[in-house]
């Protein structure tokens, strides 16, 4: 566990290892300082430069990162997870799959702590997408990915989630709000606090040392 | 002439996806395997690549909606 003295450093890490000419299979747990990590997308925005500006001001340092979907704050209490795999050129590149293997690589190293967890959407959450995991319907983590083709036809692949473990979301959604406020013409949709929950409203002896522990112990297939 | 299309493998179902950023512009010499474009889907960003040497010529822009087996460019 190693908590970042800032997140750019983390994602000009894993990009590093993405091309490496060695190849690398690896999973990092990371805890970050508060920082907003955009798309590629949301930094062309109409007014996504005043946007970074006003957010950076407000103490969330903005970066560009390279895995897909939308804005998501990093922070105290989120604990991320970095996947880094190396595929041979003759293995298809889907998407779903490797969410489904994350998924169920999640249930198996949280199924100590009996929670209704479930896979899938969740409406006016962070960074939405079809595999969500979810307490009780809430959003709780968060996944992405981010595929990059090698000229010799081989692969490296990066994971990404993030687990709100005891974050204060209010602040993450608030964040995030306010990013999009500014930097789009008409704002999509608003991020809503309440369809999203820590893990330590369930268990509040959790922390990120012991959550990360618990999922390491299960093997990634 | 080698058609640079959307592979069908990319993603399971008929989801749409979005080009996120060509690295090269049209009229450009690519290099086979390269990496042209990025393309994002269901939060899963892949790199493409140049299927030939030649000229490009960019058919579907930054941005662009896209879907599996779509021609997004031509190498010439």
């Amino acid at each position: 566990m190693v908590l970042l003295d800032t997140i750019k450093n983390r994602f000009e890490y894993e990009q590093d290892l993405l091309r490496a000419d060695e190849p690398v299979n690896d999973i990092l747990f990371w805890e970050s300082h508060k920082a907003l990590a955009i798309s590629g997308r949301d930094a062309r925005l109409p007014h996504a430069e005043e946007a970074i500006s006003v957010v950076s001001n407000s103490g969330w340092p903005v970066l560009t990162r390279k895995s897909g979907g939308g804005a998501f704050p990093v922070a105290s209490g989120v604990l991320n997870i970095s996947i880094l795999r190396n595929y041979p050129a003759d293995v298809l590149l889907n998407a779903d799959a490797n969410y489904k293997s994350l998924a169920n690589w999640l249930l198996r190293g949280l199924k100590p702590l009996n929670l209704n967890i479930s896979v899938g959407q969740t409406n006016n959450a962070l960074c939405d997408g079809r595999y969500n995991l979810m307490i009780d319907g809430k959003k709780f983590i968060g996944t992405s990915q981010q595929w990059h083709r090698r000229s010799d036809g081989s692969s490296r692949h990066l994971m990404h989630c993030a687990i709100l473990v005891s974050a204060d979301i209010k602040e993450l959604v608030g964040v995030v709000n306010k990013f999009y406020s500014i930097a789009e013409l008409n704002q999509r949709s608003i991020v809503l606090p309440h369809v999203h929950i820590d893990l330590c409203e369930y268990e509040p002896s959790l922390t990120i040392e012991s959550v990360a522990h618990l999922i390491a112990k299960v093997r990634y297939d | 002439m080698v058609e640079v299309i959307i592979p069908n493998d990319m993603w399971e179902e008929d989801l749409e996806g979005v080009i996120v950023t060509w690295i090269y512009k049209t009229g450009a010499t690519v290099s086979e395997g390269d990496v042209l474009c990025e393309v994002m889907v269901e939060k899963s960003q892949s790199d493409l690549l140049a299927p030939a040497t030649g000229i490009l010529t960019i058919i579907e822009d930054a941005e662009a909606i896209v879907k599996r087996g779509q021609v997004i460019a031509r190498i010439e």
